[in-house]
Protein backbone atom coordinates (compact mmCIF):
# COMPACT_ATOMS: atom_id res chain seq x y z
CA UNK A 1 0.00 0.00 0.00
CA UNK A 2 1.51 3.71 -0.65
CA UNK A 3 2.49 6.21 1.78
CA UNK A 4 -0.42 8.86 1.46
CA UNK A 5 1.18 12.40 -0.03
CA UNK A 6 0.77 15.64 -0.55
CA UNK A 7 2.17 18.41 -3.05
CA UNK A 8 3.64 21.48 -1.94
CA UNK A 9 4.46 24.52 -4.25
CA UNK A 10 7.12 26.79 -3.36
CA UNK A 11 6.58 30.78 -4.42
CA UNK A 12 9.14 29.87 -6.84
CA UNK A 13 6.90 27.60 -8.63
CA UNK A 14 8.14 24.60 -7.64
CA UNK A 15 6.26 21.06 -6.81
CA UNK A 16 7.43 19.47 -3.94
CA UNK A 17 5.90 15.85 -3.03
CA UNK A 18 5.78 15.43 0.79
CA UNK A 19 4.28 12.23 3.11
CA UNK A 20 1.40 13.19 4.31
CA UNK A 21 2.36 12.50 7.97
CA UNK A 22 5.35 14.60 7.76
CA UNK A 23 3.55 17.73 6.23
CA UNK A 24 1.16 17.32 9.30
CA UNK A 25 4.01 18.20 11.51
CA UNK A 26 2.64 22.01 9.86
CA UNK A 27 -0.46 22.58 12.03
CA UNK A 28 -1.02 24.67 9.46
CA UNK A 29 -1.78 22.05 6.92
CA UNK A 30 -2.87 20.00 9.26
CA UNK A 31 -5.71 21.63 10.37
CA UNK A 32 -6.79 22.67 6.52
CA UNK A 33 -6.43 18.89 5.58
CA UNK A 34 -8.81 18.67 8.22
CA UNK A 35 -11.56 21.47 7.21
CA UNK A 36 -10.86 19.96 3.45
CA UNK A 37 -10.37 16.63 3.52
CA UNK A 38 -7.67 14.87 0.87
CA UNK A 39 -6.72 16.91 -1.77
CA UNK A 40 -4.52 15.93 -5.04
CA UNK A 41 -3.60 19.74 -6.10
CA UNK A 42 -0.80 21.60 -4.85
CA UNK A 43 -0.68 23.85 -2.06
CA UNK A 44 0.67 26.49 -2.39
CA UNK A 45 2.98 27.76 0.04
CA UNK A 46 3.37 31.80 -0.74
CA UNK A 47 6.25 33.54 0.64
CA UNK A 48 8.69 30.12 0.87
CA UNK A 49 10.91 29.36 -1.65
CA UNK A 50 12.12 26.27 -3.07
CA UNK A 51 15.72 26.07 -0.70
CA UNK A 52 13.86 26.64 2.17
CA UNK A 53 10.79 24.68 1.70
CA UNK A 54 13.17 21.66 1.17
CA UNK A 55 15.22 22.39 4.46
CA UNK A 56 11.64 22.74 6.26
CA UNK A 57 10.61 19.27 4.79
CA UNK A 58 13.76 17.67 5.48
CA UNK A 59 13.62 18.89 9.26
CA UNK A 60 9.93 17.43 8.98
CA UNK A 61 10.86 14.34 8.55
CA UNK A 62 13.51 13.75 10.40
CA UNK A 63 11.37 14.48 13.48
CA UNK A 64 8.00 12.61 11.83
CA UNK A 65 7.81 10.67 15.01
CA UNK A 66 8.33 13.22 17.66
CA UNK A 67 5.48 13.42 20.24
CA UNK A 68 3.08 16.15 19.09
CA UNK A 69 3.69 19.68 20.50
CA UNK A 70 1.13 19.94 23.85
CA UNK A 71 1.33 24.05 23.13
CA UNK A 72 2.60 24.67 26.40
CA UNK A 73 4.63 27.61 26.64
CA UNK A 74 5.71 27.42 30.33
CA UNK A 75 9.03 28.97 31.91
CA UNK A 76 10.71 25.09 31.85
CA UNK A 77 10.42 24.88 28.09
CA UNK A 78 12.07 28.71 27.98
CA UNK A 79 14.80 27.87 30.08
CA UNK A 80 17.15 25.73 27.98
CA UNK A 81 19.02 27.03 24.86
CA UNK A 82 19.85 23.01 24.63
CA UNK A 83 19.40 21.83 21.09
CA UNK A 84 20.17 18.43 20.40
CA UNK A 85 22.98 17.32 18.18
CA UNK A 86 21.09 17.29 14.52
CA UNK A 87 19.00 20.04 15.18
CA UNK A 88 22.54 22.21 15.84
CA UNK A 89 23.96 20.62 12.37
CA UNK A 90 20.66 21.39 10.64
CA UNK A 91 20.94 25.08 11.45
CA UNK A 92 24.31 25.12 10.46
CA UNK A 93 23.37 27.85 7.63
CA UNK A 94 24.06 30.83 6.48
CA UNK A 95 21.85 33.53 8.49
CA UNK A 96 19.51 34.61 5.63
CA UNK A 97 18.59 30.67 5.38
CA UNK A 98 17.94 30.73 9.06
CA UNK A 99 15.24 33.87 9.65
CA UNK A 100 13.82 32.32 6.58
CA UNK A 101 13.36 29.22 8.34
CA UNK A 102 11.81 30.89 10.91
CA UNK A 103 9.65 32.87 9.31
CA UNK A 104 8.57 29.43 7.33
CA UNK A 105 8.31 28.10 10.61
CA UNK A 106 6.40 30.78 12.30
CA UNK A 107 3.85 30.58 9.20
CA UNK A 108 3.35 27.04 8.55
CA UNK A 109 3.11 26.96 12.47
CA UNK A 110 5.64 24.01 13.35
CA UNK A 111 6.19 25.15 16.83
CA UNK A 112 9.17 22.50 17.27
CA UNK A 113 11.38 24.30 14.42
CA UNK A 114 10.44 27.66 15.49
CA UNK A 115 11.46 27.11 18.94
CA UNK A 116 14.98 25.30 17.22
CA UNK A 117 15.48 28.28 15.10
CA UNK A 118 14.83 31.07 17.95
CA UNK A 119 17.04 29.16 20.39
CA UNK A 120 19.69 29.12 17.38
CA UNK A 121 19.59 32.78 17.17
CA UNK A 122 19.48 33.11 20.86
CA UNK A 123 22.59 31.17 21.60
CA UNK A 124 23.95 33.58 18.46
CA UNK A 125 23.26 36.66 21.19
CA UNK A 126 24.08 34.76 24.13
CA UNK A 127 27.77 36.49 25.61
CA UNK A 128 28.17 38.96 23.36
CA UNK A 129 28.48 42.28 24.36
CA UNK A 130 25.81 45.02 22.56
CA UNK A 131 28.89 46.14 20.23
CA UNK A 132 29.44 42.28 18.95
CA UNK A 133 25.49 41.51 18.98
CA UNK A 134 25.27 44.53 16.33
CA UNK A 135 28.49 43.21 14.29
CA UNK A 136 26.57 39.97 14.10
CA UNK A 137 23.60 40.54 12.92
CA UNK A 138 24.21 43.61 11.23
CA UNK A 139 22.70 46.09 13.39
CA UNK A 140 23.31 50.02 13.73
CA UNK A 141 23.03 51.41 16.89
CA UNK A 142 20.15 54.23 16.52
CA UNK A 143 20.47 55.20 20.10
CA UNK A 144 21.04 59.13 21.70
CA UNK A 145 24.07 58.83 24.96
CA UNK A 146 20.85 60.06 26.93
CA UNK A 147 18.74 56.59 25.87
CA UNK A 148 21.71 54.60 25.76
CA UNK A 149 21.89 55.43 30.15
CA UNK A 150 18.20 55.26 30.43
CA UNK A 151 18.44 51.82 29.37
CA UNK A 152 21.81 51.24 31.52
CA UNK A 153 20.15 52.15 34.58
CA UNK A 154 16.71 49.89 33.94
CA UNK A 155 19.67 47.26 32.94
CA UNK A 156 20.88 47.61 36.31
CA UNK A 157 17.54 46.62 38.18
CA UNK A 158 17.72 43.27 36.20
CA UNK A 159 21.71 42.28 36.87
CA UNK A 160 21.63 43.57 40.68
CA UNK A 161 20.76 40.53 42.06
CA UNK B 1 -12.94 25.53 -3.84
CA UNK B 2 -9.10 25.75 -5.08
CA UNK B 3 -6.33 25.38 -2.47
CA UNK B 4 -4.77 28.36 -3.64
CA UNK B 5 -8.00 30.62 -2.93
CA UNK B 6 -7.94 28.67 0.83
CA UNK B 7 -4.71 29.46 1.59
CA UNK B 8 -4.00 32.95 -0.23
CA UNK B 9 -6.24 34.86 2.41
CA UNK B 10 -3.70 33.75 4.60
CA UNK B 11 -1.01 35.95 3.60
CA UNK B 12 -2.72 38.73 4.93
CA UNK B 13 -1.16 37.34 8.27
CA UNK B 14 2.26 37.68 5.74
CA UNK B 15 1.88 41.04 5.00
CA UNK B 16 5.04 42.23 6.50
CA UNK B 17 6.64 39.16 5.64
CA UNK B 18 6.18 39.84 1.80
CA UNK B 19 8.18 43.08 2.49
CA UNK B 20 10.54 41.40 4.61
CA UNK B 21 10.78 38.84 1.25
CA UNK B 22 11.96 41.51 -0.40
CA UNK B 23 14.38 42.40 1.97
CA UNK B 24 15.72 38.68 2.70
CA UNK B 25 16.86 39.10 -0.76
CA UNK B 26 20.39 40.28 -2.34
CA UNK B 27 19.26 43.27 -2.18
CA UNK B 28 18.86 43.06 1.76
CA UNK B 29 22.55 43.50 1.79
CA UNK B 30 23.10 46.37 0.50
CA UNK B 31 20.39 48.07 2.35
CA UNK B 32 22.22 47.54 5.43
CA UNK B 33 18.94 47.02 7.32
CA UNK B 34 19.10 43.80 10.11
CA UNK B 35 17.05 40.69 9.74
CA UNK B 36 16.96 40.07 12.94
CA UNK B 37 15.33 43.89 13.67
CA UNK B 38 12.77 42.81 10.75
CA UNK B 39 11.75 39.75 12.06
CA UNK B 40 7.86 39.57 13.69
CA UNK B 41 8.00 41.29 17.15
CA UNK B 42 6.57 37.86 18.52
CA UNK B 43 9.41 36.35 17.14
CA UNK B 44 11.93 38.31 18.15
CA UNK B 45 10.13 38.16 21.97
CA UNK B 46 10.69 34.45 21.48
CA UNK B 47 14.27 34.28 20.88
CA UNK B 48 14.39 36.89 23.94
CA UNK B 49 12.28 34.59 26.21
CA UNK B 50 15.47 31.96 25.62
CA UNK B 51 17.86 34.52 26.87
CA UNK B 52 19.66 34.63 30.37
CA UNK B 53 18.86 38.37 32.03
CA UNK B 54 23.01 39.74 31.20
CA UNK B 55 22.05 38.23 27.77
CA UNK B 56 18.93 40.30 27.18
CA UNK B 57 19.99 43.12 28.67
CA UNK B 58 22.74 43.56 25.92
CA UNK B 59 20.51 43.11 23.54
CA UNK B 60 18.33 45.77 24.35
CA UNK B 61 21.32 48.19 24.30
CA UNK B 62 21.81 47.15 20.48
CA UNK B 63 18.91 49.54 19.02
CA UNK B 64 15.60 50.90 19.35
CA UNK B 65 13.68 47.99 17.54
CA UNK B 66 15.15 45.31 19.29
CA UNK B 67 14.63 47.18 23.00
CA UNK B 68 10.52 47.49 22.04
CA UNK B 69 10.29 44.23 20.48
CA UNK B 70 12.54 42.69 23.92
CA UNK B 71 10.57 44.43 26.17
CA UNK B 72 8.01 42.18 27.53
CA UNK B 73 10.77 39.74 28.07
CA UNK B 74 13.12 42.07 30.04
CA UNK B 75 10.19 43.00 32.12
CA UNK B 76 9.41 39.32 32.89
CA UNK B 77 12.80 37.81 33.26
CA UNK B 78 14.44 40.96 34.51
CA UNK B 79 12.20 42.86 36.44
CA UNK B 80 10.36 39.60 38.01
CA UNK B 81 12.34 41.15 41.29
CA UNK B 82 13.62 44.32 42.52
CA UNK B 83 16.16 44.26 44.91
CA UNK B 84 16.53 47.12 47.30
CA UNK B 85 17.98 48.43 50.66
CA UNK B 86 14.79 50.80 51.24
CA UNK B 87 17.08 53.90 51.04
CA UNK B 88 15.91 56.87 49.95
CA UNK B 89 17.70 57.26 46.48
CA UNK B 90 17.73 53.52 45.74
CA UNK B 91 13.20 54.12 46.56
CA UNK B 92 13.59 57.37 44.10
CA UNK B 93 15.32 54.75 41.71
CA UNK B 94 12.32 53.02 41.44
CA UNK B 95 9.63 55.28 41.22
CA UNK B 96 11.75 56.10 37.87
CA UNK B 97 11.97 52.21 36.96
CA UNK B 98 7.82 52.34 38.03
CA UNK B 99 7.11 55.48 36.14
CA UNK B 100 9.08 53.88 33.37
CA UNK B 101 6.29 52.75 30.38
CA UNK B 102 4.68 49.39 31.42
CA UNK B 103 7.15 48.31 33.87
CA UNK B 104 6.01 48.61 36.75
CA UNK B 105 3.08 45.65 36.00
CA UNK B 106 6.19 43.50 35.68
CA UNK B 107 7.54 43.42 39.69
CA UNK B 108 6.00 40.35 41.27
CA UNK B 109 9.02 40.32 43.97
CA UNK B 110 10.60 42.81 46.42
CA UNK B 111 14.30 41.56 48.00
CA UNK B 112 15.05 43.46 50.44
CA UNK B 113 18.79 43.56 51.24
CA UNK B 114 20.99 45.92 52.65
CA UNK B 115 24.45 46.89 50.39
CA UNK B 116 26.31 47.26 53.47
CA UNK B 117 25.82 44.81 56.34
CA UNK B 118 22.43 44.59 57.30
CA UNK B 119 21.58 48.63 57.78
CA UNK B 120 18.59 49.69 55.31
CA UNK B 121 16.87 52.88 54.68
CA UNK B 122 18.75 55.27 54.93
CA UNK B 123 17.94 58.99 54.10
CA UNK B 124 14.82 58.38 56.73
CA UNK B 125 14.14 59.25 59.98
CA UNK B 126 12.85 55.93 61.56
CA UNK B 127 11.36 55.74 64.68
CA UNK B 128 12.73 52.35 66.54
CA UNK B 129 11.24 52.86 70.52
CA UNK B 130 9.81 49.31 70.34
CA UNK B 131 8.84 49.98 73.78
CA UNK B 132 6.30 52.62 73.37
CA UNK B 133 2.42 52.10 72.76
CA UNK B 134 2.99 54.63 70.22
CA UNK B 135 5.05 52.87 68.27
CA UNK B 136 2.75 51.70 65.49
CA UNK B 137 0.94 55.32 65.21
CA UNK B 138 4.32 56.69 64.82
CA UNK B 139 5.64 54.18 62.31
CA UNK B 140 2.65 54.50 60.37
CA UNK B 141 3.21 58.25 59.77
CA UNK B 142 7.07 58.28 58.75
CA UNK B 143 8.63 58.87 55.80
CA UNK B 144 10.01 56.32 54.93
CA UNK B 145 6.91 54.00 55.89
CA UNK B 146 4.66 56.95 53.52
CA UNK B 147 7.36 57.01 50.97
CA UNK B 148 7.22 52.77 50.48
CA UNK B 149 3.61 52.86 50.44
CA UNK B 150 3.27 54.81 47.38
CA UNK B 151 6.00 53.37 46.17
CA UNK B 152 4.24 49.79 46.33
CA UNK B 153 0.88 51.34 44.98
CA UNK B 154 3.05 51.43 41.78
CA UNK B 155 3.86 47.78 41.37
CA UNK B 156 -0.03 46.35 41.89
CA UNK B 157 1.55 43.06 41.50
CA UNK B 158 4.53 43.09 43.87
CA UNK B 159 2.94 40.38 46.58
CA UNK B 160 5.75 38.35 47.45
CA UNK B 161 8.79 39.36 49.67
CA UNK B 162 11.81 38.16 50.29
CA UNK B 163 14.05 40.09 53.65
CA UNK B 164 17.50 39.42 53.66
CA UNK B 165 18.51 38.89 57.56
CA UNK B 166 21.21 39.97 59.10
CA UNK B 167 23.79 37.35 60.53
CA UNK B 168 24.74 39.61 63.71
CA UNK B 169 22.39 40.78 66.53
CA UNK B 170 20.86 43.66 65.60
CA UNK B 171 21.77 46.10 68.34
CA UNK B 172 21.72 49.94 69.02
CA UNK B 173 19.23 52.62 68.87
CA UNK B 174 20.32 54.13 65.29
CA UNK B 175 17.05 56.25 64.09
CA UNK B 176 18.72 57.20 60.46
CA UNK B 177 18.10 53.57 59.75
CA UNK B 178 16.51 50.32 59.88
CA UNK B 179 17.54 46.52 60.46
CA UNK B 180 16.09 43.59 58.66
CA UNK B 181 13.81 42.55 61.86
CA UNK B 182 12.32 46.54 61.61
CA UNK B 183 11.86 45.65 57.48
CA UNK B 184 9.87 42.64 58.40
CA UNK B 185 7.26 44.99 60.51
CA UNK B 186 7.18 47.49 58.26
CA UNK B 187 6.02 45.71 55.60
CA UNK B 188 3.74 43.57 57.38
CA UNK B 189 2.01 46.47 58.36
CA UNK B 190 2.42 48.12 54.98
CA UNK B 191 0.55 45.23 53.80
CA UNK B 192 -2.14 45.11 55.76
CA UNK B 193 -2.80 49.08 55.85
CA UNK B 194 -2.74 48.57 51.48
CA UNK B 195 -5.10 45.40 51.45
CA UNK B 196 -2.71 44.04 49.16
CA UNK B 197 -2.56 40.40 49.01
CA UNK B 198 0.60 38.56 49.45
CA UNK B 199 1.35 35.42 48.18
CA UNK B 200 4.94 34.46 49.35
CA UNK B 201 7.02 35.67 52.47
CA UNK B 202 10.67 34.65 52.79
CA UNK B 203 13.07 35.66 55.62
CA UNK B 204 16.14 34.28 55.58
CA UNK B 205 20.08 35.13 55.41
CA UNK B 206 21.76 36.87 52.37
CA UNK B 207 23.61 33.96 51.20
CA UNK B 208 21.69 30.19 51.65
CA UNK B 209 25.09 29.03 50.49
CA UNK B 210 26.90 29.70 53.37
CA UNK B 211 24.14 28.36 55.29
CA UNK B 212 24.29 31.03 58.38
CA UNK B 213 21.32 31.36 60.21
CA UNK B 214 19.66 34.90 59.94
CA UNK B 215 19.27 37.02 62.91
CA UNK B 216 15.78 37.95 63.99
CA UNK B 217 15.34 40.36 67.04
CA UNK B 218 12.68 39.76 68.99
CA UNK B 219 11.86 42.59 70.39
CA UNK B 220 10.21 43.36 67.12
CA UNK B 221 7.48 41.21 66.98
CA UNK B 222 5.02 42.47 70.21
CA UNK B 223 1.75 41.91 69.56
CA UNK B 224 1.66 45.86 70.04
CA UNK B 225 3.43 46.37 67.05
CA UNK B 226 0.36 44.81 64.64
CA UNK B 227 -2.77 45.00 63.91
CA UNK B 228 -4.12 41.73 64.31
CA UNK B 229 -7.01 41.81 62.70
CA UNK B 230 -5.84 43.83 59.45
CA UNK B 231 -2.76 41.13 59.51
CA UNK B 232 -5.06 38.65 59.85
CA UNK B 233 -6.78 39.42 56.61
CA UNK B 234 -3.30 40.15 54.65
CA UNK B 235 -2.15 36.92 55.40
CA UNK B 236 -5.05 35.02 54.24
CA UNK B 237 -3.93 35.11 50.89
CA UNK B 238 -0.29 33.82 51.65
CA UNK B 239 0.93 30.13 50.22
CA UNK B 240 4.69 30.30 50.83
CA UNK B 241 5.90 31.33 54.13
CA UNK B 242 9.99 30.23 54.27
CA UNK B 243 11.83 31.75 57.83
CA UNK B 244 14.95 30.63 57.81
CA UNK B 245 16.39 32.15 61.08
CA UNK B 246 17.57 32.04 64.70
CA UNK B 247 14.58 30.65 66.33
CA UNK B 248 16.26 31.55 69.84
CA UNK B 249 13.45 31.67 72.37
CA UNK B 250 9.77 31.13 72.97
CA UNK B 251 8.82 35.23 71.67
CA UNK B 252 10.53 34.31 68.68
CA UNK B 253 8.22 30.84 68.53
CA UNK B 254 5.20 32.78 69.15
CA UNK B 255 5.77 35.12 66.30
CA UNK B 256 6.39 32.06 63.80
CA UNK B 257 3.63 30.82 65.00
CA UNK B 258 1.62 33.61 64.97
CA UNK B 259 2.42 34.18 61.07
CA UNK B 260 2.02 30.79 59.92
CA UNK B 261 -0.99 30.00 61.43
CA UNK B 262 -2.93 33.66 60.34
CA UNK B 263 -2.07 32.25 57.10
CA UNK B 264 -5.02 29.78 56.19
CA UNK B 265 -4.30 29.41 53.02
CA UNK B 266 -0.68 28.58 53.22
CA UNK B 267 0.61 25.56 50.89
CA UNK B 268 4.08 25.45 51.21
CA UNK B 269 6.43 26.28 54.69
CA UNK B 270 9.79 25.99 55.23
CA UNK B 271 11.09 26.65 58.89
CA UNK B 272 14.63 26.46 59.22
CA UNK B 273 15.08 26.95 63.51
CA UNK B 274 19.26 27.28 63.44
CA UNK B 275 19.12 24.44 66.42
CA UNK B 276 17.31 27.68 68.27
CA UNK B 277 15.78 26.59 71.45
CA UNK B 278 12.24 27.72 70.49
CA UNK B 279 11.91 24.83 67.93
CA UNK B 280 10.13 22.71 70.45
CA UNK B 281 7.23 25.80 71.12
CA UNK B 282 7.13 26.16 67.46
CA UNK B 283 6.49 22.36 66.67
CA UNK B 284 3.83 22.18 69.54
CA UNK B 285 2.13 24.97 68.74
CA UNK B 286 1.50 23.99 65.02
CA UNK B 287 1.08 20.68 66.34
CA UNK B 288 -1.85 21.95 68.84
CA UNK B 289 -5.11 22.55 66.49
CA UNK B 290 -2.98 25.17 64.21
CA UNK B 291 -5.09 26.18 60.88
CA UNK B 292 -2.24 24.63 58.77
CA UNK B 293 -4.52 21.81 56.77
CA UNK B 294 -3.60 22.46 53.56
CA UNK B 295 0.19 22.37 53.03
CA UNK B 296 1.20 20.59 49.63
CA UNK B 297 5.07 21.12 50.75
CA UNK B 298 6.76 21.33 54.50
CA UNK B 299 10.16 21.74 54.82
CA UNK B 300 12.09 21.46 58.36
CA UNK B 301 15.64 22.21 59.09
CA UNK B 302 17.37 22.07 62.51
CA UNK B 303 14.99 21.82 64.95
CA UNK B 304 16.60 19.53 67.40
CA UNK B 305 14.63 18.21 70.50
CA UNK B 306 11.33 18.74 69.32
CA UNK B 307 8.65 16.27 70.12
CA UNK B 308 8.07 13.32 67.69
CA UNK B 309 4.35 13.63 69.03
CA UNK B 310 4.31 17.31 67.61
CA UNK B 311 5.95 16.74 64.60
CA UNK B 312 3.18 13.48 63.93
CA UNK B 313 0.44 15.66 64.94
CA UNK B 314 1.50 18.87 62.31
CA UNK B 315 2.07 16.14 59.45
CA UNK B 316 -1.14 14.24 59.67
CA UNK B 317 -3.17 17.03 59.83
CA UNK B 318 -1.67 17.96 56.18
CA UNK B 319 -1.80 14.41 55.52
CA UNK B 320 -4.46 15.04 52.51
CA UNK B 321 -2.40 17.30 50.61
CA UNK B 322 1.14 16.96 51.20
CA UNK B 323 3.46 15.95 48.38
CA UNK B 324 6.74 16.56 49.67
CA UNK B 325 8.73 16.38 52.90
CA UNK B 326 11.74 17.28 53.89
CA UNK B 327 12.92 16.53 57.38
CA UNK B 328 17.27 18.08 57.30
CA UNK B 329 18.63 17.62 60.94
CA UNK B 330 15.96 17.02 63.00
CA UNK B 331 16.73 15.04 66.41
CA UNK B 332 13.29 14.48 68.22
CA UNK B 333 13.01 13.90 72.09
CA UNK B 334 11.60 10.63 72.16
CA UNK B 335 11.66 7.49 69.80
CA UNK B 336 8.75 7.99 67.36
CA UNK B 337 10.97 7.96 63.77
CA UNK B 338 9.51 4.68 63.26
CA UNK B 339 5.81 4.75 63.70
CA UNK B 340 5.97 8.33 61.63
CA UNK B 341 7.94 6.90 58.64
CA UNK B 342 5.88 4.15 58.62
CA UNK B 343 2.59 6.50 58.88
CA UNK B 344 4.31 8.58 55.76
CA UNK B 345 3.82 5.38 53.45
CA UNK B 346 0.81 4.35 54.34
CA UNK B 347 -1.56 7.50 55.30
CA UNK B 348 -0.31 9.83 52.90
CA UNK B 349 -2.46 9.44 49.40
CA UNK B 350 -0.24 12.26 47.54
CA UNK B 351 3.37 12.46 48.73
CA UNK B 352 5.45 11.90 46.07
CA UNK B 353 9.11 13.27 47.44
CA UNK B 354 10.65 12.75 50.90
CA UNK B 355 13.51 13.81 51.94
CA UNK B 356 15.40 12.65 55.26
CA UNK B 357 19.11 13.64 55.97
CA UNK B 358 20.54 13.10 59.52
CA UNK B 359 17.62 12.87 61.54
CA UNK B 360 18.06 11.19 65.22
CA UNK B 361 16.25 10.65 68.18
CA UNK B 362 16.93 11.14 71.79
CA UNK B 363 18.55 7.90 71.78
CA UNK B 364 20.66 7.68 69.11
CA UNK B 365 21.18 11.66 70.03
CA UNK B 366 22.77 14.73 68.94
CA UNK B 367 26.43 12.81 68.25
CA UNK B 368 24.59 10.94 65.65
CA UNK B 369 24.35 14.31 63.79
CA UNK B 370 27.51 13.99 62.72
CA UNK B 371 29.39 12.41 60.76
CA UNK B 372 30.47 9.07 62.35
CA UNK B 373 30.77 4.70 61.55
CA UNK B 374 27.27 4.80 60.86
CA UNK B 375 26.20 6.06 57.67
CA UNK B 376 23.95 6.09 54.89
CA UNK B 377 22.99 7.74 51.81
CA UNK B 378 21.39 7.84 48.89
CA UNK B 379 17.58 7.81 47.20
CA UNK B 380 15.39 5.14 46.40
CA UNK B 381 11.82 4.65 44.79
CA UNK B 382 9.64 3.42 47.62
CA UNK B 383 6.14 1.38 47.27
CA UNK B 384 3.82 3.50 49.09
CA UNK B 385 0.05 2.49 49.65
CA UNK B 386 -0.88 4.98 47.57
CA UNK B 387 1.29 5.24 45.09
CA UNK B 388 5.82 5.61 44.41
CA UNK B 389 7.78 7.52 46.68
CA UNK B 390 11.29 9.01 46.05
CA UNK B 391 12.89 9.12 49.48
CA UNK B 392 16.33 10.86 49.24
CA UNK B 393 18.15 10.12 53.03
CA UNK B 394 21.47 10.52 54.37
CA UNK B 395 22.93 10.24 57.73
CA UNK B 396 22.84 7.42 60.75
CA UNK B 397 19.82 4.51 60.59
CA UNK B 398 18.10 6.38 63.81
CA UNK B 399 18.10 2.89 65.47
CA UNK B 400 16.92 1.12 62.13
CA UNK B 401 13.95 3.43 61.97
CA UNK B 402 15.18 4.37 58.42
CA UNK B 403 17.32 1.73 57.71
CA UNK B 404 13.69 -0.61 58.16
CA UNK B 405 11.45 2.18 55.96
CA UNK B 406 13.97 1.20 52.95
CA UNK B 407 13.95 -2.23 53.61
CA UNK B 408 10.16 -2.90 54.20
CA UNK B 409 8.46 -0.51 51.38
CA UNK B 410 11.77 -1.50 48.75
CA UNK B 411 10.16 -1.93 45.25
CA UNK B 412 10.76 -5.31 43.93
CA UNK B 413 13.83 -4.89 41.09
CA UNK B 414 11.23 -6.05 38.12
CA UNK B 415 9.15 -2.82 38.88
CA UNK B 416 11.86 -0.23 39.43
CA UNK B 417 12.96 0.01 35.65
CA UNK B 418 9.61 1.30 35.13
CA UNK B 419 9.28 2.91 37.55
CA UNK B 420 12.60 4.59 36.58
CA UNK B 421 10.97 5.69 33.26
CA UNK B 422 8.38 7.99 35.36
CA UNK B 423 10.89 10.47 36.95
CA UNK B 424 12.69 12.92 35.20
CA UNK B 425 16.63 11.21 34.83
CA UNK B 426 18.63 13.96 37.06
CA UNK B 427 16.23 14.67 40.09
CA UNK B 428 18.32 17.16 41.97
CA UNK B 429 19.62 15.42 44.81
CA UNK B 430 19.66 17.68 48.22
Amino acid sequence: MSVPTLTFQSNDGVEITVARDVAERSVLIKNMLGDLGDTDEAIPIPNVNEAVLRKVIEWCEHHKGDPPNTGDDDDSRRKTTDIDEWDQKFMQVDQEMLFEIILAANYLDIKGLLDVGCKTVANMIKGKSPEEIRKTFNIQNDFTPEEEDQIRRENEWAEDR
Amino acid sequence: MPLAKLILPLKGKLARKKERDISCSSEHKHNQTSQLCDLPAEMIDLIASFLERHDLCMLRLTCSALRSTSKYQFGRIGLHTLRTDLSKANMSAMAELANACGYNHHVKRLYICGSSGCYLGYGFSWIRDFWSNRYLIWLLTSEGFLRLRALLEKFPNCQSFHVSLSEEPEEGAWKDCISPSDAIVVLLNLMSCMARPVKSFTCSHSDPKEQLPGIISSKNFSSRHFDDARLSITLSTLTELAILAYIKNDALANFVCNFASQASNLKKLELDFAAGSGAPTVMQQLGSGSSLVKLEELKLSNALGISGHDLYKVLLENCASLRILSLKVICLDDELWETILDSLMRDFPVLEEMTLLWIADRVSGLRELYPGSMYIEGFQDLRGRHGPIRVFYAGPPVHEALSSLLQRYRIPAQQTSRLAAQWPSSRPMI
